[in-house]
Order: C-alpha cells, then sequence, then structure tokens
C-alpha cells in the first residue's frame, strides 16, 4: 500500500512538475487550421534536446520566427505551418522525424540538421519521397553532391568554404607557421581537421602537432603541455565553442602564448562566459555578413531578442532564418500551384533575398554565397576584425 | 612549471574531482549494498543550485554586501540542502522500495531517476531561477541565467583574485580535508561507526542497537553533502558546466570507485588518482592520444572487474552459500 | 462448463490475436492523443486483468494449441503492413517496433531468463549494422553475406564478453558489460575505417532474388509504403525469433537458464553446466541483438555510433521491464509500447526524455515484474503429451486436473 502511495506521489509530482513548467511550451505547430483555408506545411528539423540543444533550440525558433511572420503579413492565400522535428542529434531519430514529415501530404519542403551524421541519414528518405530538402546547418561536404542535386541542397556554407577564409587570414596575412590542430572526434570536428590540413599542405606546410579530443572533454591542460613543447605559435581549434571556450581559457591559465582560432561553431555568446582576459583574443571565422552592418540585419537582432527566447542567437542562427526566407520566397514563386516539385525547381533555380545577402544554388546545390568575416574577442566582446584594435596593430595576438 | 609539473598537477585535479564522485558511490554501497548510480547527476545538481544561488543573493545584494568567504559560505550551505533533500529523495524513492529484490532494481531506478534529475534541471532551472532572482533584485545590475540547457558559466569564487595555481592548491587542499573529516567522521564518531557496522553485518548490526534506518537516512545526507562541495569544485575548476555532464562525471567517478574498490572510502582516492593518472598521462605523453581518453578509462576499468573485482584496496569476499 | 469449453478452444486464441491485432493497428495508425489513451487504457486493463489471472490462462492457451496461435499470427502478421498502406512514418514505426522486439528478445536470455543484465545490447545492435555496412559499402558484397556475418559476429562477441564474465556476477557483470558498451561507441566514433562520427551511409538495401525488399509497390491499385515488403521481412524474423525463444524457454536449457537465475550455487549442484548456460545466453542473445542490427543499417541505410550508444541500451532494457522479464510475449509487447511511445510523444519533444525516465521510475516502483509479469513455470503443460505407457495405464499426470477432479467431487 506504501508503494502505491509513493507511486501515485511520484506520478502527481511529475504531472505537477510539466504543467508548472508549461508543458508543450512551444506550441509550435499552432493547432488546427483556421476553417476553409489551404494548409502548406514545411518540414523543421534540429537537436532541440541533446548535446547540441542549444544551438538547435535557436534555430527553430529564428525559423518558427520567419514563418509567423509571413503568416501576419498576409501575403500568401494559404497558412504556413510548420512541422518541427527534434532529430536530438540522433541519426535513427532523425530518420523517424523525417519519415513522419514525408508522410504528412501538405509537406511541400523540409530544412534541417545542424548535425552532418544526422543529415547524412535522413537524405535518403527525403529523396526517396521527393521532397525537397534545404540543409540550414550541417556542413560536412560531401552532403550536396551530383546524386543529391537538385532534392538537396544547402543555404549553409561547407567546412571546407569556410577554412578557406581563416587560413587566408591566419597563413597568409598573419603568416603563421606552426600550427597545432586540436578538434574533436565528432563529424564536425573531424571535417574541420581535414580541411584545415589540406588548406596547410596547399601552402607547403605541416601542423607542428594534431590531437582529437571527445565531445564533452573538459580539461585541455595535458593536451596543452604537449603545444607548449611542440612550440606552435597558433592552435586551431576544430570543434564547437562548449570546448573551445575552455580550451581558451585553458591557454590563457596555463600561458600558452599561442593564438587561438576556430571557426564559426565557436561564435556563440558562450564563448564570453569565460572571463573576458581568458577569451581575449580569440579569432573565429563566421560565415555571412556582419548582421549589424544591414538593416535587415538589424531588424532580425532586434525581433528576435523581442520575442523573448531563452536561447541567444547562436552562429547559424541567422542561417535558419535564411532558410525560411528562401523557402518562403519559394514558396511565392510557386503562386497557386505548390507542390514538392514545383518548390524543387524553385529553390534550385532561384536567387533569394534575405539578412544574410543573395542566395543562389551552383550546380550540385550548394549556396554561392560564401561570404565570410572574421571576429576577435576584445574586452569581453566579439568584435568584427576589421573594426577591433588587432587589425590596426594597437593589440596583437600571442605567438608574434 | 615544467612539463611533467604541469602535467602533475592536471592529474591531482582531475583525479580529486574523480574521487569526491567516487566517495559518495562508496558511501553508499557501503551501507546499503547497491550501486546509487545518480551520484553524478546530483553533483551537477549542486552546481547548477550554486549558480541559481550566487545568481539571486547577488540580484538581492547580499553577496556584495559580504566578504566573499562569507557568501561562499552561504551557497555551500544551500547547496548542500538541497543535495541533502535530493539524495533523501534517491533513497526514498529509487532504493528503498527496492529493499528485499535484486539489486539490479535501483541500478536501474537510479539510472532513470538520474535522467529526470537532468531533464527536470534543464527545463526548470531558468524559469524558476530568473523569476526568483526578479523578485528580490535590489541592485543595479542584477543577474540572470540562461536556459538550462546552454552550458552555464560557473562564478568563479575560489579564484576571486588569485592565479590559478592558487585556485588549485585550494581545491586540492579543499579536497584533502573533507577527506580527513570524512575519516574522523567514520573512525570516531558513533554515526560513522554505526554506518560501518551496517556496511558489515546489517542484521547484526540491528541486533547490537544500532538505529539502521537513521544510520541509512544520514548516510544519504552526508552524500548529499560531499557530491554538492564535489560539484562546486567541479565547477570551479571545468568552470563551465553543462546540465547533462553528472553521466560522464558520474560514470567516470564510478570506475574510480570501481578502480579502488567500492567498499573502501581510502580505495576511493587511490582508484579515483588512479584514473586522473591514467587519463591526463595518456593525453599528454602519447602523441594523439586524447582521443583514447575514455575509452582507456574504460578499459581499465573491464581489466579491474575481471581481474581485481574487489579493487586495489578491498578484502576478497568468500562467497557466501 | 460449456463457456469453459468455447474459452478453452484454437477459436478463443484465434480470437485474442484478432482483438491483438486491433489493437496493434489502432495505436500505430491513430494520433498521439488518441494513441497514448488506449495504450493506457489497455495497460490498466492488463493489470486489472491479471488479478484473476486472466492473462496466464490465455498465455496456457497459447501455449496448448501452440500450431493454431503461429498460424493465424501468422496470418494477421502478413496481413497488418498492408492495413497500413501509404502512410511511411506509420510504416517506419511499425518497422522500427518490429526491429526492436527482436532485440529485446535476445535481451531477455540474458536479462530475463539468467538474470545477467547485459547493459551492451546496443553494442551487439552496432556490431551487426557495421557487418552490413562494411560488406555492402566497404567491400561490396551482398548485405545478405553482411547480415550472415553480423549475425555470426555479434554471436562470437556474445562468447567473448561472456567468457570474461564467468568469473563474475551479479553487479560486476553488469558494469563490465557497461564499460563495454561505453568503450564501444568510443572506438567507433575515432576508428576512421568505419566513417567516425559519420558513420557509414548508402548501405545498399535487401534483394531477395532480384525483388527489392525497401521499394513502393503498387498492389490491387493501392501504393504501398516502400516500408512494407521490408516490414514483412521483419516480421517473418520476429515470429521465428520468439517460436525459436519459446523453444529454448520450454526446453532443458530454458530450466537451466531459470535455474541459474535463481540460485547458481544450487544450479551448478544439480549438474547443471554454470558456464556453459551463461554463455550460451550471451552468444544467443548477442546473435539476437546482432540480427536486429543488421535488419536496423537495412531499413536506415545508415550506421553511426550515435544509434548505437549507451541511452538505446538502457532504451532496450527499459522494454525488458516494461514488458515483463522472461516472458517472451511481454518482452514483445514491451518493446511495441515503448518504441510507439517513443514516436507518439515526438510532439512534446522538450519532455520526452523526462517522460522516458519517468516511466521507468513509476513503473519499477509500481510493478517492477512488468506489465506481463514472470510466470511460474507450468510443467503439466511441457508434458501435455504424455508418454505412451501411461496413457495406457490411464493415468492422468496432470495435476491441475486432478485438482479439479477433487474440487468437483
Amino acid at each position: 500500500m506504501k508503494k502505491r502511495i509513493l507511486a501515485i506521489g511520484v506520478t502527481v509530482c511529475m504531472i505537477a512538475g510539466m504543467v508548472l513548467t508549461g508543458c508543450g511550451g512551444s506550441g509550435g505547430s499552432g493547432g488546427s487550421s483556421g476553417g476553409d483555408g489551404k494548409v502548406v506545411k514545411l518540414g523543421f528539423l534540429s537537436p532541440i534536446t541533446g548535446a547540441n540543444a542549444a544551438e538547435g533550440a535557436a534555430a527553430r525558433n529564428a525559423f518558427q520566427m520567419a514563418i509567423d511572420q509571413a503568416n501576419e503579413s498576409g501575403d500568401y492565400d494559404y497558412k504556413i505551418e510548420v512541422i518541427e522535428i527534434d532529430d536530438k542529434s540522433d541519426p535513427s531519430t532523425g530518420v523517424a522525424g523525417a519519415q513522419k514529415i514525408v508522410s504528412d501530404p501538405d509537406v511541400v519542403a523540409a530544412t534541417g540538421h545542424w548535425n552532418s551524421g544526422v543529415a547524412e541519414a535522413t537524405i535518403p528518405v527525403f529523396k526517396e519521397a521527393e521532397i525537397p530538402m534545404l540543409i540550414w546547418g550541417a556542413i560536412a561536404s560531401d552532403l550536396t553532391s551530383k546524386d543529391n542535386y537538385p532534392w538537396i541542397t544547402r543555404s549553409a556554407p561547407t567546412d571546407v568554404q569556410e577554412n578557406v577564409p581563416l587560413a587566408k587570414a591566419v597563413l597568409d596575412d598573419m603568416g603563421y607557421e606552426k600550427v597545432f590542430i586540436i578538434s574533436d572526434t565528432t563529424s564536425y570536428g573531424q571535417g574541420n581537421s581535414k580541411a584545415f590540413k589540406a588548406e596547410l599542405a596547399d601552402r607547403g606546410l605541416k601542423e607542428v602537432g594534431f590531437e582529437e579530443v571527445q565531445e564533452g572533454t573538459v580539461d585541455f591542460r595535458a593536451i596543452l603541455t604537449k603545444v607548449k613543447s611542440s612550440g606552435a605559435d597558433c592552435v586551431y581549434w576544430g570543434g564547437v565553442v562548449t570546448e573551445g571556450s575552455l580550451l581558451k581559457q585553458q591557454m590563457y591559465e596555463e600561458g600558452v602564448n599561442a593564438l587561438f582560432c576556430g571557426i564559426s561553431g565557436n561564435y556563440s555568446e558562450d564563448f564570453l562566459k569565460i572571463p573576458a582576459e581568458a577569451a581575449e583574443g580569440a579569432l573565429v571565422v563566421k560565415p555571412g555578413i556582419v548582421l549589424d552592418s544591414t538593416e535587415d540585419g538589424k531588424k532580425f537582432i532586434e525581433d528576435y531578442e523581442a520575442a523573448g527566447f531563452s536561447e541567444p542567437i547562436g552562429a547559424y542562427t541567422p542561417y535558419a532564418y535564411t532558410a525560411a526566407e528562401i523557402l518562403l520566397q519559394a514558396l511565392k514563386e510557386c503562386g497557386d500551384d505548390v507542390t514538392p516539385e514545383a518548390m524543387r525547381d524553385a529553390i534550385a533555380n532561384g536567387s533569394f533575398d534575405g539578412i544574410m545577402g543573395t542566395t543562389t544554388f551552383d550546380d550540385i546545390g550548394q549556396t554561392e554565397l560564401v561570404a565570410a568575416y572574421l571576429n576577435v574577442v576584445q574586452d569581453g566582446k566579439w568584435t568584427v576584425y576589421d573594426d577591433s584594435e588587432y587589425a590596426d596593430g594597437t593589440r596583437t595576438f600571442g605567438g608574434k | 612549471m615544467s612539463r611533467f609539473g604541469n602535467l602533475l598537477m592536471s592529474a591531482i585535479l582531475c583525479g580529486c574531482t574523480y574521487t569526491l564522485v567516487a566517495i559518495g558511490y562508496c558511501l553508499f554501497f557501503g551501507v546499503l549494498d547497491v550501486v546509487v548510480f545518480c551520484c553524478g547527476d546530483i553533483a551537477i545538481f549542486g552546481a547548477f543550485s550554486i549558480i541559481g544561488a550566487f545568481t539571486i543573493i547577488w540580484s538581492a545584494g547580499v553577496f556584495q554586501a559580504v566578504p566573499t568567504v562569507v557568501a561562499v559560505l552561504i551557497l555551500l550551505i544551500v547547496a548542500s540542502i538541497l543535495c541533502a533533500v535530493l539524495g533523501l529523495i534517491t533513497y526514498r524513492i529509487s532504493v528503498k522500495p527496492f529493499e528485499k529484490s535484486s539489486a539490479l532494481m535501483p541500478l536501474l531506478s537510479t539510472i532513470a531517476l538520474g535522467v529526470v534529475i537532468k531533464e527536470v534541471l534543464g527545463l526548470i532551472f531558468q524559469p524558476v531561477i530568473n523569476s526568483m532572482a526578479t523578485s528580490v533584485v535590489r541592485v543595479d545590475d542584477p543577474k540572470t541565467v540562461v536556459g538550462g540547457r546552454n552550458p552555464q558559466s560557473m562564478p568563479q569564487l575560489i579564484a576571486a583574485g588569485g592565479s590559478t595555481l592558487t585556485r588549485n592548491l585550494i581545491i586540492i587542499v579543499v579536497v584533502a580535508l573533507i577527506l580527513l573529516a570524512l575519516f574522523f567522521f567514520l573512525n570516531k564518531t558513533k554515526l560513522g561507526l554505526s554506518m560501518q557496522a551496517i556496511s558489515q553485518n546489517k542484521e547484526l548490526a540491528l541486533m547490537t542497537g544500532v538505529n539502521v534506518k537513521s544510520a541509512i537516512r544520514w548516510t544519504f545526507i552526508i552524500g548529499g553533502v560531499l557530491l554538492a562541495i564535489g560539484g562546486f569544485l567541479l565547477g570551479n575548476y571545468q568552470t563551465i558546466i553543462r546540465f547533462d555532464g553528472g553521466t560522464m562525471y558520474g560514470t567516470k567517478g564510478f570506475a574510480a570507485a570501481v578502480v579502488g574498490g567500492l567498499k573502501s572510502t581510502w580505495g576511493a582516492v587511490i582508484g579515483g588518482m588512479l584514473l586522473g593518472f591514467v587519463e591526463v598521462f595518456t593525453a599528454g605523453l602519447v602523441p594523439g592520444g586524447t582521443k583514447f581518453q575514455n575509452v582507456i578509462a574504460f578499459i581499465v576499468v573491464i581489466i579491474f572487474i575481471v581481474f581485481k573485482p574487489e579493487g586495489i584496496i578491498g578484502e576478497k569476499i568468500a562467497e557466501k552459500v | 462448463m460449456k463457456n469453459k469449453k468455447l474459452l478453452d478452444s484454437p477459436f478463443a486464441v484465434i480470437f485474442c490475436n484478432i482483438v491483438l491485432f486491433l489493437l496493434v493497428y489502432f495505436i500505430v495508425t491513430s494520433d498521439y492523443v488518441l494513441s497514448l489513451a488506449i495504450m493506457a487504457v489497455v495497460i490498466v486493463a492488463i493489470l486489472l486483468v491479471n488479478r484473476i489471472n486472466l492473462v496466464n490462462k490465455i498465455f496456457d492457451l497459447y501455449v496448448k494449441y501452440k500450431k493454431t496461435a503461429l498460424i493465424s499470427g501468422l496470418v494477421l502478421g502478413i496481413l497488418y503492413p498492408f492495413s497500413l498502406t501509404d502512410n511511411v512514418y506509420v510504416a517506419h514505426i511499425a518497422t522500427l517496433a518490429v526491429i526492436y522486439g527482436i532485440a529485446c528478445l535476445g535481451l531477455n536470455f540474458q536479462m530475463g531468463s539468467t538474470d545477467m543484465t547485459n547493459f551492451a545490447p546496443a553494442a551487439f545492435m552496432g556490431i551487426g549494422a557495421y557487418s552490413v555496412a562494411i560488406a555492402s559499402v566497404k567491400m561490396g558484397l551482398s548485405p545478405w553475406l553482411g547480415m550472415l556475418g553480423g549475425v555470426l559476429l555479434s554471436g562470437l562477441f556474445g562468447f567473448l564478453i561472456g567468457l570474461p564474465t564467468l568469473k563474475t556476477k551479479g553487479y560486476y557483470l553488469s558494469l563490465v558489460t557497461m564499460a563495454i558498451q561505453l568503450a564501444f561507441t568510443e572506438l567507433v566514433r575515432i576508428w576512421p575505417y568505419v566513417g567516425g562520427d559519420d558513420g557509414i551511409s548508402g548501405i545498399e538495401r535487401y534483394k531477395l532474388f532480384g525483388f527489392e525488399l525497401y521499394k513502393r509497390y503498387t498492389i490491387f491499385g493501392i501504393r504501398m509504403s516502400p516500408q512494407i515488403p521490408y516490414l514483412l521481412l521483419c516480421i517473418a524474423f520476429l515470429v521465428l525469433c520468439t517460436y525459436i525463444a519459446m523453444r529454448v524457454y520450454f526446453s532443458r536449457t530454458g530450466i537451466a537458464m531459470n535455474t541459474v537465475a535463481q540460485d547458481e550455487i544450487a544450479a551448478d549442484c544439480l549438474g547443471i553446466n554454470v558456464s556453459r548456460t551463461k554463455l550460451f545466453a550471451f552468444v544467443i542473445g548477442g546473435m539476437y541483438c546482432g540480427l536486429a542490427g543488421t535488419l536496423f543499417a537495412g531499413l536506415e541505410a545508415y550506421a553511426g555510433p550515435a544509434t548505437y550508444n549507451f541511452q538505446k541500451s538502457l532504451m532496450l532494457i527499459c522494454m525488458v521491464i516494461l514488458g515483463g522479464m522472461d516472458n517472451s510475449i511481454g518482452v514483445v509487447l514491451g518493446a511495441f509500447i515503448l518504441a510507439i511511445i517513443t514516436e507518439k510523444l515526438r510532439d512534446f519533444a522538450d519532455f520526452q526524455q523526462l517522460i522516458y525516465g519517468a516511466i521507468l521510475v513509476i513503473m519499477l516502483i509500481v510493478r517492477p515484474d512488468g506489465i506481463i509479469p514472470w510466470r511460474v513455470r507450468n510443467h503439466d503443460l511441457i508434458t501435455r503429451r504424455k508418454p505412451k505407457v501411461i496413457e495406457k495405464l490411464g493415468v492422468s499426470t496432470n495435476i491441475a486436473e486432478k485438482a479439479e477432479l477433487k474440487s468437483e467431487v
């Protein structure tokens, strides 16, 4: 009897907890469609729980925000709904979610994935079901290919494309030669370290050391002793912000005199969680354009902040918004006859204006908009490199 | 410091963080013969409650008004109380109902409870803390926390003003003091002795008038406090805490406990240090060895369980028939 | 008495099968509110009905009219995929549930029958899946060869894990398997040959005599989901696996396994080869999980480390506990319920993990034996075919019958 009471108690607590925290807080799908109106659905896949939850949830917020804005604008004769899928960064969860999207007859297009591994697994599903998919965040270079075109397109740059401007700045302009590469063992990290090694090889250089760490590593001190003894003047970090910020901080604490550089996965407010003096001088390349520099970009940031989401804007959040803009403009181009085929052609052949600039796709569905710019942490804030005191020589990076 | 000295320091620190959670496992296993698998999650809960309490008392202006040491003590007390309560809850819903069934049930149940703790933390941390912080706000620069699923930055309470070396030394000294206190408690106080008695023979302890029920309860309270301090030190050492970090932290701590011998507190210390040394030195000395860090830890565990299941310190238990 | 006769006939078995079929059909196809409601009602109903031991009686019927149960089950199993028609998502869930069912049967040999909790079933599945992936993508062989290799390899892996664990027991055994599971995921992740974290994609789908098993077919003018032929294949495997599992359960080895679970030393005294029994459980369980893995790889055409991690192992364990340990039917039921709940809870993405953990915590407190719990072996049924001599003598060996006679007298 006691057991039963206990169990009932636990159950009641759970339910109460859920109600208190606002069960179904996302409430994205918006219930039934209003009356006689036609409904067009778009699928959106991102990791809302799991290791990459922060990045995925921010992207979902931005996507949903774009669709809400479109619905309110009254430019469309139909209501646009989003089917949100949480892929948990797990391929098999992603595949099941993709099946859910393609099984809905109203779905005309989907956009998805932050993890390349998950994208890898769901692409066959979308191809088989003949639903066009636009990748907003996964950057492994082989996701877009001749085989996948035109069903699969991507509005984000690949890992190869992102590493080009960084390598140019660090190796050519700043003249660093002894690079120590550290990456995580995820596909993101592996892709990056491969791409940067290739950049080094192009210049006849070789990395002075290479280490891979597990996702979730918190202690880099052991590796840093290796960095020190290798005499490296530059540390290339090929992973994301979670470990990257810790690496930067420990470099500062252990007195490693070297430049810290990495790619867009590190560009996040989370990087600034570490003390300002430790974060100082981290150099990160970020795809796209400086959002603050354009009207649309400013408006996006304002809108996002006004909506009061709990996740701050991440490196790829603007890309999710861009993906929404592309789909919305493609919908407009299709006119009244919105079908997956029409959407496929509209996406693959169109040119789209958005907060990041004008997006067009090449002959394998990869975006041709590969603007990228350097950011540096200055006084505890992300600053555009060209405007920073590092560019005019007032401050200098480590290792020089 | 030389390269070797650096590695040594990292290894000791790494070992210290593992040791604390390993001691948690040993305490519970010693008294109840069950593996309470959510120790890592309780420690993370402790770290989160320190972040939350810090946000609230900062916003209320208390933190700035009193000396830092006092403020840190307040935070630690709050976290300890919360973790002790969580420890008791763990006992009540995941251990006690299975007193008479197979030892596997509490293992599974605590794993599941760990998931629940983690997820609840991820869901309610931000709304609860932020609403409490805004309701008491008295200062011009109130603090808020980000969503529970985001990485949380730990307020650097130990390092205030000092270098990392001071911080590291403080962590090591604190762990050493805790160990001494624990040793004193287990061997010199009545409660500690009765806990040991239960661990050796529950029936006999019951017969000799030991209050088994209250001793078990105290074990969970003390375990909770230890884990709260563990979470606090871990947070200061790592500077960033993730809500799902408890799984790996707990598993590693558990591995340390197994290596040392699940019944022995000193075993936990040795196991934790050994694991810390193995991890740090493979990462630091073997080229490209970092990626094998975790694998090596698990392989060490497998080898130990198979060939020396009683651990480094630990008596060989004769089979009961 | 007449009423009893009707209950004690092959028709009762067919009726039960049809009810089960309809339930599964409605749970899978309806939207999540309705589906969860039906599921809750069914679970409560089963728990209530179990008070009067009805489930056990039905179970006995199934054993008694094995052939009828098997044939009608097969017919319904073949019909089932066709009822799903065009909904690819539903077909996908259904296939997943069937595959998890096979894996859980395997895990049940270890967890249920022999009482050795194996925390590494997902690692076994991973070995199966990666075998298919390597055979088809890296070596260009037929995926069927990969399947064969996968099943054999995971059997071998089971043997290898089983060997050292013979020395350890209870807790420590679980810990070894836990460490193995964690090490497996990490190893796969850092091994470049198998694609590291990216995994291997583009696995060739299974074909049967040139007949593609994963393709849209149109039958009688109805456009079928592409998974339907594949689902049929999986169901065939599930039926076969359940049959073998039942045979093992009722065999000498099955009883030996239960004895080992109860008391190892007593089993040793009875002349049971404890080591061999344990190894058998590991090997056959490993093979089942490996088979499930190969089917999984065929369904998704992808194998990656994140699919076969510790969480997946926990999920499988959860399924076995939910369904009821050492009960093949219960285990499959548990796998179905949890696989479907996971998918139906998709709309509460944030709460999914929480609900999962909560189900396990509550389930363990309320009903640690599962929905359909372990049952006391009814040895009468095993010896139903009475030895000829006894039959001639007219002696009834059926104790229950005797008891009934007595009470009637």
